[in-house]
């Protein structure tokens, strides 16, 4: 285990996709969140956030993501979140109500959809 | 409390600053301070308050603010107790002592009630007067109130000793709780069969609060609060909610943990009481029914003899005249005659007989006693043998001296003792003597009747006075008896305060003794000596003359084939001739002369005799004249054939006592006529007597069958009972029987042609039919059969209701004993437990046996098991009341030797007789020990992780049985017990049967406990079927397994600094150790990110200071995951991130319980998860 977290950013038209991997824990959060945020390009409408390949999260996640959209918000940028394939981060998401600062996705496609589309 | 001191503002107190405390002060406050009990100083003429760290509960919420306080402002609420005895310490310099002193304080926010032990000694200052008082105290309200509930249990479980029903049961346990403040008013409802509150109280004390959520109770099963008290559901035997019990609470007393459990213990032994009180109930009017069935047995025989009498004595009346009459009898008529006399008689007696016992079994024959002299009646009595005895060739010695006092008897009971031994005697001997005698012992007199004749097998002796019991096989004169005579002997020698012995050998002969007290010494003879009643000896001379005259005819008609007929003739050819013609219809025999006659008849009896009239040595009147004369051949019939024709031949022939008289010469089909006809009315004849003969014995089978059918306790077994009894009284095809629940049983062999199907109702009174009875025969039945139908379908009614009543109260004993058991064991952190619990396998032996495992602070563990001597719904009340008492008395912290102790104390003072033993232990993970404390009970099996099982020695933790009367003392016993080890304890149904030794059993059962298997369900299973195998249980069987779990086999443990890094190790590590337990993916996943939680909110507070450890550890019990943290960190206030946001919201939601504890050395955060519910 590192301190290095599993972090890929790519363009996807007006929208950027980070793709997150491996665990995320209190231990390698901070350093998530500065890479999501450097990822970022001013023009973006937005962020998709693919949690599809996580395969565990804990509280520090669901803070990483907070601030994330806080900061986007102020920017007048908006965060979108695929929701983790395996069940137990995908039920730490939902209990702690990520819902209510960032919609749920399935996947990539659907999205990028619902951010580049509207 | 340093810190406080120093924080004080002393110079604001009436004692002034600090520095100027005078040494004396000093020196009292270091005592103070230093010491661990509570301890506190009042000084200077304000009496302000100085105390240390040990005193700060007892001021609650009056802390801080005491420290320095003047003690009449601190303790203001107190002050009129304890302010006068202060006052009196500081004036008078006298100490004091107060024991358990009842003390309504506030310090907690309500005026509470508690008890303190306490003394006040003076502080003396330099100049010697008193300064000051010196308190040391402790709190005695947890002991006091304690010891209080626990006399409430103890008075709950004694008052329903009494208790015949259900509303008395909670009548009388009201009574008790309105002693104990804790229950100022209660009131008990039941609940119907619907689940239905009855509305009104079935038991109340005045107060009880009103409009308690009854219904909602009794429908959730649980308690729930209400108007300052407490409303309960009562379980009641098996149902979780058989009453409701509404408790007003004392406001004095906090509604805490403690009180709640205590009235879950009143509610517990109040559904104990209606449950023993409901069966006792049951069992009364179970009684009650077998009384009337009983009386109805009884009447019925009372009723039979009756309806025989009158007939018989219309029958022998008439018959003595006759004999005695003017009228001359020729000695055939005579003889018949006697012989129905002698058969009458016997019939006599048989329905006196039934008729005395049915008198001495409903209690209606009460002695008529009367001092007198028993020598003369008895010897007059014996007399009357002695010419029948002479006959038999038997010698009768009567050997009845004058005795030096007079004996209560009553002389017609007398009689029928007497006469019963010495007839039954007489009956049983074939050579030798009868000896009776009487003689004069210390205390009474004792008859002996001796014979010298066949004996009675030991087998047999304790049988021998049991109504209708017959010694099988037995070789007496004769094969007949009612089976009726010793067990009235017995009765009626009972009823004179007497005792009946028996001794005998087989060949040898019986000694009887009658042992019977003297009357009191200055009796006067109240009957003068005098002839025994002939009506009464009558009977057994008859019986006794009968004996020695056998009928062989009976026997004779016994035989299979063809009737026999002898020829008695001189002349060979006439003899040819005859047999040629009889040949082919009759078995023939022939003899050429009287006296060969004689001889051929004395060896095989015919059945017609054909004789001539002339002939050598003996001639044919001779022949018939001794034929006639003697008994056994008086009825042969006999055709005499002659060849002198004319009247008077016939006439000297018939008055010779012929039965025909055929004239030579006659011819072929004559002669056949006149031989069938002889035989046919002889048998016609024959047939009459045996009538009268086999009436008397199809009673004495009917009764017999009755008692057969009356015997067991299964209905299905009645059922084959009487199907068998009846289809050999009858002599029907079929039988079947069946019962209102649907059992059924058969015997014979139903179908044939012209069968006939009698119905008959089985009733247990006259109006409830329990059953049917169906008789298939071959034709009608006569009026006899009839007869012996009813009886058997009146006796088979009875017996089956009594059946019935028995198997539904073996059906509730075992539900008692089971309800009264735990129904399942609580998880136990550090020990598991396997049980086993086999109920006996008849009604009589359910019960008695108990076990219970009680879970104690610090993760001990209690495991009782006990034995109570007796069954049924008894011994099931008594072990109750055992069980709760000694729960209660582990559950307060006694150590089993100590709680045995007072067990012992207990069952003595309130014990009754009781007996039982039992085996109790505190299991102490923390320590590795078991401590055992055992009153007679079997020592529990040992087995070490990696050893061999044993016994604990012989002394080891042992007191005797409870019920013992000793002086109790606390005997225990420390076993270790690390983890891995297991303890066998168990019940001695387990090892002890009737035919196998106990060291046997024992033995056994430590080679099974060999094969200590880790699935200790299974293991519990192989021993049970080891030792008990599928037979039928005379006992109840208990067996618990105990076994002490490691840390290393179901715990984990991980010590690592608190930094991020330590949070993947511990997912991975927690991971693999979960998945080596099997424990479901979907657990491991919940509690990983609960425990990673947790664990991240260490690191946080951790984090402040230099690198700390945190500990973390999981540990699987009972079903349940436990995962604890500890660190040294501070509790972080709200606000702060972490645990008060995302973190505790998910450790709440993925477990099962949450527990932070903040102490000031670090956070112990405990995670709990049931198992397999996700």
């Amino acid at each position: 285990m590192s301190a290095e977290p599993q972090v890929a950013a790519r363009r996807a038209g007006r929208a950027v996709v980070v793709t997150l991997g491996g665990e995320i824990d209190r231990l390698n959060a901070g350093a998530t969140r500065e890479r999501i945020e450097a990822a970022v390009d001013n023009d973006a409408v937005g962020v998709v956030v693919d949690l599809g390949e996580v395969s565990y999260l804990d509280s520090s996640g669901v803070h990483l993501l907070h601030a994330v959209a806080r900061a986007l918000r102020r920017t007048g940028q908006r965060l979108v979140v695929v929701r983790p394939r395996r069940r137990t981060p995908a039920a730490v998401l939902e209990l702690t109500g990520i819902g209510e600062i960032a919609p749920l996705h399935g996947d990539v496609t659907a999205a990028l959809e619902s951010l580049v589309g509207a | 409390m340093g810190e406080l001191m120093a924080r004080t503002d002393w110079a604001s107190t009436p004692i002034g600053d600090f520095d100027t405390w005078p040494q004396s002060l000093r020196t009292a406050l270091g005592v103070c301070l230093e010491s661990r009990f509570p301890m506190l100083i009042w000084w200077g003429p304000e009496l302000v308050m100085l105390y240390n760290d040990a005193y700060q509960p007892i001021l609650g919420t009056k802390h801080p603010g005491a420290m320095g306080c003047r003690g009449r402002d601190a303790w203001s609420d107190i002050w009129p107790v304890i302010g006068p005895m202060l006052e009196t310490v500081m004036a008078r310099s006298e100490a004091t002592w107060s024991e358990d002193q009842l003390l309504l304080m506030n310090r907690q926010g309500y005026e509470e009630e508690t008890y303190f032990t306490f003394s006040y000694s003076p502080i003396r200052d330099e100049s010697g007067a008193v300064a000051g008082v010196f308190t040391a105290v402790s709190e005695t309200t947890g002991r006091v109130i304690g010891t209080r509930r626990l006399a409430t249990l103890r008075a709950l479980a004694d008052a329903r000793a009494g208790a015949q029903s259900a509303v008395e049961a909670v009548q009388g346990s009201v009574a008790v709780l309105a002693g104990n403040p804790d229950v100022p008013a209660a009131a008990i409802h039941f609940v119907d069969e619907d689940g239905r509150v009855e509305p009104e109280p079935a038991a109340a004390v005045e107060g009880t609060p009103d409009g308690a959520p009854l219904q909602a109770v009794a429908d959730r099963r649980a308690p729930l609060e209400h108007a300052g008290g407490l409303v309960l559901p009562v379980r009641v035997g098996s149902d979780p909610a058989g009453a409701v019990l509404v408790c007003a609470t004392s406001p004095r007393r906090a509604l805490d943990a403690d009180y709640r459990g205590f009235l879950s213990l009143v509610a517990g032994e109040i559904g104990t009481g209606i449950a023993v009180a409901t069966a006792r109930e049951e069992e009364r009017r179970r009684r009650e029914a077998l009384v009337a069935l009983d009386e109805a047995k009884t009447a019925f025989f009372s009723n039979v003899s009756h309806e025989f009498r009158t007939p018989l004595t219309l029958l022998l009346g008439p018959l003595e005249e006759l004999l005695a009459g003017a009228e001359p009898l020729t000695e055939t008529q005579r003889s018949t005659l006697d012989q129905v006399r002698r058969n009458g008689l016997r019939m006599q007696r048989l329905v006196d007989a039934l008729l005395d016992f049915s008198r001495v079994g409903s209690g209606r024959l009460e002695p008529e006693l009367r001092a007198l002299d028993l020598a003369a009646l008895t010897s007059e009595l014996v007399s009357a043998f002695a010419s029948a005895a002479t006959s038999a060739g038997l010698v009768l010695t009567v050997d009845c001296p004058p005795l030096p006092h007079l004996v209560r008897v009553d002389p017609r009971m007398w009689e029928t003792v007497v006469l019963n031994l010495v007839s039954n005697a007489l009956k049983h001997t074939w050579t030798g003597t009868v000896t009776v005698r009487l003689r004069a012992e210390t205390a009474g007199v004792t008859l002996t009747v001796l014979d010298t004749g066949t004996g009675i097998p030991e087998s047999e002796l304790p049988h021998l006075f049991e109504r209708f019991y017959r010694v099988s096989g037995s070789e007496g004169r004769s094969s007949e008896g009612t089976g009726i005579g010793l067990a009235l002997v017995d009765e009626l020698v009972h009823l004179h305060g007497g005792e009946v012995d028996v001794a005998s050998v087989v060949g040898e002969g019986s000694r009887f003794e009658v042992h019977l007290p003297y009357a009191p010494a200055d009796a006067e003879p109240e009957l003068e000596p005098r002839a025994p009643d002939e009506r009464s000896v009558a009977p057994f001379l008859a019986e006794v003359e009968l004996w020695n005259a056998p009928h062989e005819t009976a026997e004779r008609a016994a035989g299979a084939g063809l009737a026999r007929v002898l020829i008695v003739d001189d002349n060979a050819d006439m003899r040819a001739y005859l047999s040629r013609l009889l040949r082919p219809h009759y078995a023939v025999g022939t003899a050429a002369d009287g006296e060969q006659a004689l001889a051929a008849i004395a060896r095989t009896p015919p059945d017609v005799i054909l004789t001539d009239v002339m002939m050598p040595r003996l001639d044919g009147v001779a022949l018939l004249q001794q034929l006639r004369s003697d008994p056994h051949t008086a009825r042969l019939p006999v055709i005499v054939l002659s060849a002198r024709a004319g009247e008077e031949a016939a006439i000297e022939g018939l008055n010779a006592g012929a039965d025909d008289y055929l004239v030579k010469p006659f011819t072929g089909p004559e002669l056949l006529a006149r031989v069938r006809a002889a035989l046919a009315s002889h048998r016609t004849h024959e047939a009459a007597t045996e009538r009268a003969v086999s009436f008397s014995e199809r009673l004495q089978e009917l009764a017999a069958a009755g008692l057969r059918i009356a015997t067991p306790l299964d209905p299905l077994a009645v059922l084959e009972c009487l199907a068998t009894e009846t289809l050999a009284l009858l002599g029907a095809r079929a039988v079947s029987t069946a019962d209102a629940d649907g059992r059924h049983a058969s015997a014979g062999t139903p179908g044939g042609d012209g069968t006939i199907v009698h119905r008959l109702a089985l009733r247990a009174d006259q109006d409830r039919e329990v059953g049917t009875l169906e008789v298939e025969n071959a034709g009608a039945l006569d009026e006899a059969d009839r007869a012996v139908l009813d009886q058997l379908a009146l006796l088979g009614g009875g017996a089956l209701e009594r059946a019935r009543l028995h198997a539904r109260e073996h059906a509730t004993v075992e539900l008692l004993q089971r309800s009264l058991l735990p129904q399942e064991l609580p998880p136990l952190p550090g020990v598991r437990v396997a049980v086993r619990y086999l109920p006996a396998s008849t009604a009589a032996e359910v019960g008695g046996d108990w076990y219970d495992v009680v879970p104690l602070p610090d993760d001990r563990v209690g495991v009782v098991v006990g034995d109570v001597v007796g069954h049924g719904l008894g011994a099931a009340a008594t072990m109750s009341h055992l069980r709760n008492v000694l729960h209660a008395y582990l559950a307060e912290g006694l150590p089993p030797g100590e709680a045995v102790a007072r067990m012992h104390e207990l069952v003595q003072r309130t014990g009754d007789g009781l007996t039982a033993t039992l085996c109790c232990l505190v299991i102490d993970p923390a320590r590795d020990v078991a401590l055992v404390a055992r009153a007679g009970h079997p020592s529990p099996v040992v087995i070490p992780a990696d050893g061999e099982p044993a016994l604990l020695g012989d002394k080891d933790g042992l007191s005797p049985a409870l019920g013992v009367p000793i002086a109790p003392q606390a005997v225990e016993y420390e076993l270790p017990l690390p983890p891995g080890g297991t303890l066998l304890l168990y019940t001695d149904g387990l090892v002890e049967r009737r035919d196998r030794e106990l060291h046997l059993g024992i033995d056994r059962l430590l080679r099974l406990a060999a094969g200590a298997d880790a699935d200790l369900d299974a293991y519990a299973d192989d021993i049970v079927d080891g030792l008990l195998g599928d037979e039928a249980r005379s006992d109840d069987v208990a067996l618990l397994v105990v076994r002490r779990t490691g840390d290393d086999d179901a715990a984990w443990e991980l010590q690592l600094p608190a930094e991020a890094e330590s949070l993947a190790i511990v997912r991975a590590g927690l991971r693999e150790w979960l998945a080596g337990h099997h424990v479901a993916e979907a657990d491991v996943d919940a509690m990983l990110v609960a425990s990673n939680e947790a664990l991240a909110n260490s690191i946080e507070h951790a984090g402040l200071d230099e690198v700390q450890q945190i500990a973390v550890r999981a540990r699987i019990a009972a079903g349940r995951l436990h995962v604890t943290l500890r660190d040294g960190g501070r509790w972080r206030e709200a606000g702060e991130p972490g645990m008060r946001g995302h973190g505790l919201a998910l450790m709440r939601a993925l477990t099962d319980g949450v527990v932070v504890d903040q102490r000031e050395d670090g956070t112990r955060v405990e995670l709990q998860l049931r198992l397999g519910e996700r």
